[in-house]
């Protein structure tokens, strides 16, 4: 109304220039934004439109010595869905449900979940695929990945070991040689938008994959489905609650059969008990008994401490300290070294284990791989106990002579009993030969490899007429096969109790270790009947299937009968 | 005063400077949807194309006719348009939840574009007759302003609606109101803003609460705002290349055709390209200024600066959210951001500053 009111200059100058001032902020704030900091922006728009995918390679193969194929692979097809295309997740998961044995709810969950890619199950079958193709519902589609798959079954089982959901190894040779057999990742970068879609035009692959190695294997299929087949009928037959055998060339160490039953197939690893899928011959150590008898009868000849034509009172009972040790049969009778071995007699080798000095009795048990790993390639493998001779009471010398107070794995005792009769030398045991690549070629390879000698030729000469003698005329003569000469030794131990001192009643292990041709063995082995029912005695129901599995495996192995009149000439 | 008889003699009394600089910015608007586009939607491009041609065409038409016209015409402007913003809302259709759009035949128009425009007019009618600014005129003012932008806001459309007031304060200031007037307005309306804030809908108090912390939410409502930061950040000085814009290529950056035009040229073409884009403007807002300036009081004047202070306003709430210094609004850069409203109501805007330019003072 005042006359400064009429418009001058002033009115027009002045908003333009404080909104040029204005301009000016933001022209310097562009200049912030796109050189000062482009580094950091453009770093956080490579993040938003990278993305890293990875590519699990083919798993090597795994094959038996003679090239069987024991672990293949299989395409498989994984399921997923993109939860932002789906228009109706609670029909689609009610679809779904009874084709991947999923709930409903589960899947319903999942296809509501705000993300551009979900999992809805891993690994179908083709025929599982074409199920769900069949449904033709939205936004859902499949990934072909390679499945592990075991052609055998269960053959091997405990050797090979099983995958998981991404081929990772978790068990057996599959995990031990995880990292030959799974190769090296491959990984490509895909631009994406921002609806995660791949961007076609932008695909660079960086970095190529690397297929995994395959390996051949110690294990002889025939030999380890001759031996399932014999456990088998021995489990049937003794309703025990488990069997166990291994079985090795004594000359290099290479397992040639393991199992154990009940067993697992691996395809579906997930359906069996923990103690089935584990490995007992490597991973559970057990009291020898008898068995053990043969390492003092190697201490023993070694230290020159028996005149072989001594004569040793074997009363019925035994007392040293306040322990009455009372022998498993009634000898009362004097019995020679060889005989003491033959029928096994306890007060005898008690008797005769009493020469031998604690401390030296002790070193030579560590010197014949008690007490420690053998380093065989498969994993979770136990140490066994041996107590040192610094903490021995009285009674653990004679104890630990007849194989009680200590504790091994079979696949110690079987390596110990291969030195035994190979001329003393332990070998390190192994189930893998060779490690090829994908094309064949051999990368590395794993052979006969003597930890050290533990005994002299000699003692080992002696040790196998011994061992002969067993199977011949004594507690193991049920382990002969005809036309052959087989040594070996029985055992029968009992189940120490997990609290506290002292046995479970009525709960035996019995066992049956030996080795065949006599002369010049070819195969070393142990089987093992834990808690049978009825009859308990190692030579009673262990030797006789020890006798079966040798008496089809040397034939096999091209063994020849020593005996003329089993060679048919045709 | 220095052009009393109307000789349409356009060549020599165009301001070629500022019809240059519009025709540049417009082109380069359509070469660079082409460019972030291409060629998956040339959509955008083709119906770019033709609302500019449409736009230049209403240009030229509009700078060869006296400014008196839009004097008488002022009145039944603003009241057609306060009636097609109260069809909008009745019959009007719309995205993203909002109704802003009529439609004539197969082309939709956002009344709210040219509703600024009518404002303009009107203010200028009210602010320049008689003599002085008097409390009467600054009320009629006021509630001409608060018609449209309640209608607007109904739509809702914030941006559009909020952006009256400083077109409303900029010009009453223009006419030549005192500093003492202003300063009561503007004291009353910061007292009153706190109490605006209980009107606003969800999505737009989240809008204002994410500009003040875009960390909150990155993924969510701050995302238009990280996006365009990360786009312009990824540009530095000479930009990725023509056509290699891969942020707004590959959809990161939202609306990168409308709102976020600035961002994607900024991640194209670098600071220098922003530098460039900055210069057309500064060079179209000095030549308003000018004509403005020269044109003497009165209606034409007003009408002059009202045009420059609307595009003005735009370019800068437009850049300062792109460069996330202001809340995500949706005001479209004036002659770049696809969309026909906004180009056909800028384009008018020019002719008529050429016009006023052209025709001189005496209205």
């Amino acid at each position: 109304m005042s006359k400064r009111e009429n418009p001058g200059k002033f009115h027009i100058y002045l908003p333009f220039l404080a909104l040029f001032f204005a301009f000016i902020v933001v022209e310097a704030r562009l200049y912030w934004l796109q050189i000062i900091q482009h580094a950091e922006f453009s770093e956080r728009a490579r993040g938003e439109q990278i993305r890293k995918i990875e590519v699990s390679p083919k798993r090597g193969t795994i094959y038996d010595r003679n090239l069987q194929k024991l672990a293949i692979n299989i395409p498989s097809y994984s399921l997923y869905a993109r939860p932002k295309r789906i228009s109706n997740p609670q029909q689609a998961a009610r679809l779904l449900a009874p084709l991947v044995k999923t709930k409903s709810s589960v899947l319903r969950k999942k296809l509501e979940r705000n993300q551009i890619f979900v999992w809805l199950k891993r690994k179908l079958s083709l025929s599982q695929k074409k199920q769900i193709e069949n449904l033709d519902l939205e936004g859902i589609d499949f990934v072909e990945e390679s499945k592990r798959f075991y052609p055998q079954k269960e053959l091997a089982s405990h050797i090979l070991g099983f995958v998981g959901v991404d081929n990772q190894g978790l068990a057996g040779v599959e995990f031990f040689y995880d990292n030959e057999l799974k190769g090296k990742r491959g990984h490509f970068w895909i631009r994406r938008d921002a609806l995660g879609y791949e961007i076609s035009f932008a695909r660079e692959t960086l970095q190529t994959l690397v297929p995994g190695k395959d390996l051949v294997l110690t294990i002889d299929s025939v030999i380890q489905s001759i031996v399932e087949e014999e456990l088998a009928i021995a489990l049937k037959e003794t309703q025990a609650k488990s069997v166990e055998a291994l079985f090795m060339d004594p000359h290099t160490g290479e397992i040639l059969a393991l199992s154990r039953r009940p067993t697992y197939d691996p395809n579906h690893y997930q359906d069996y008990p923990a103690s089935a899928q584990k490995n007992h011959l490597v991973q559970s150590i057990y009291e020898p008994g008898s068995t053990f008898k043969v390492a003092t009868a190697s201490v023993l000849l070694e230290e020159d401490l028996v005149d072989m034509k001594e004569k040793i009172l074997c009363e019925e009972t035994l007392r040293i300290a306040d322990h009455i040790f009372h022998d498993w049969k009634k000898f009362n009778t004097y019995l020679d070294f060889y005989r003491i071995v033959q029928h096994s007699s306890d007060i005898g080798m008690i008797k005769l284990a009493s020469r031998i000095n604690n401390d030296i009795f002790f070193q030579y048990i560590k010197h014949f791989g008690f007490g420690t790993r053998t380093g065989v390639d498969l994993p979770g493998e136990e140490n066994g106990i041996v107590r040192p001779s610094s903490s021995w009471s009285l009674t653990d010398p004679p104890c630990i002579a007849i194989g009680q107070g200590i504790a091994v794995t079979p696949l110690q005792i079987v390596t110990f009993l291969s030195a035994a009769i190979n001329g003393g030398k332990l070998l390190r045991p192994y189930v893998v030969r060779a490690i090829l690549e994908p094309g064949g070629r051999v990368i590395k390879k794993n052979g006969r490899h003597q930890v050290r000698t533990i005994i002299s030729d000699s003692t080992s000469r002696t040790l196998q007429e011994f061992l002969k003698g067993v199977v011949a005329g004594g507690t193991g003569n049920r382990a002969g096969v005809p036309g052959y000469s087989v040594g070996g030794k029985t055992g029968t131990a009992q189940i120490p109790l997990s609290r506290g001192r002292g046995y479970a009643d009525g709960r035996y292990i019995a066992s049956f270790m030996g080795f065949a041709p006599v002369g010049s063995p070819r195969v070393a082995g142990i089987v093992i009947i834990k808690e049978p029912t009825g009859a308990y005695w190692g030579g009673e129901i262990v030797a006789p299937v020890f006798g079966r599995i040798i008496g089809r495996v040397l034939p096999y192995m091209n063994v020849l009968p020593e005996d003329e009149k089993w060679v048919k000439v045709s | 005063m220095r052009r009393e008889k109307v000789t349409t003699n356009f060549h020599r009394r165009c301001d070629w400077i500022l019809l240059g600089t519009t025709v540049i910015l417009s082109l380069w608007g359509i070469f660079h949807l082409y460019t972030i586009s291409f060629p998956h939607q040339a959509y955008y491009f083709i119906r770019q194309t033709m609302w500019v041609g449409m736009g230049m065409g209403l240009l030229f038409l509009f700078s060869s006719l006296k400014p008196s016209f839009w004097k008488k015409a002022s009145y039944s402007l603003y009241g057609i348009f306060s009636l097609i913003l109260i069809l909008v809302l009745i019959i009007g259709e719309g995205t993203h939840g909002a109704q802003r759009w009529l439609r004539v035949g197969m082309f939709s128009f956002q009344p709210s574009e040219f509703v600024k425009l009518s404002l303009i007019l009107i203010f200028a009618k009210i602010l320049a007759s008689g003599e002085g600014i008097s409390w009467v005129k600054l009320g009629l003012s006021f509630s001409l302003t608060l018609l449209p932008l309640v209608l607007i806001a109904l739509q809702p459309d914030m941006g559009s609606a909020l952006i009256l007031l400083p077109l409303w304060l900029g010009m009453l200031f223009l006419a030549g109101a005192s500093l003492k007037k202003m300063a009561v307005i503007l004291g009353a309306g910061i007292s009153l803003f706190p109490l605006s804030f209980f009107l606003l809908r969800p999505y737009q108090k989240m809008r204002i609460i994410t500009f003040l912390n875009p960390q909150r939410d990155p993924l969510g409502a701050g995302w238009s705002s990280l996006q365009s930061k990360i786009a312009l950040g990824s540009g530095r000085l000479l930009g990725r290349g023509m056509g290699e814009a891969l942020h707004t290529r590959l959809k990161f950056l939202p609306q990168p055709y409308t709102d976020f035009i600035f961002a994607s040229s900024g991640e194209e073409w670098g600071f220098i390209g922003v530098l460039f884009l900055f210069t057309l403007y500064f060079l179209i807002i000095l030549r308003g200024v000018k004509i403005a300036k020269e044109t003497g009081s009165g209606f034409a004047r007003l009408v002059s600066g009202g045009i420059v202070m609307l595009l003005f306003l735009q370019v800068f709430i437009n850049l300062g959210m792109v460069a996330g210094m202001m809340p995500v609004t949706g005001i479209p850069l004036p002659l770049m951001s696809y969309g026909g409203s906004s180009v056909l109501m800028f384009l008018t805007g020019i002719g008529i500053l050429i016009s006023i330019d052209k025709f001189g003072l005496k209205y």
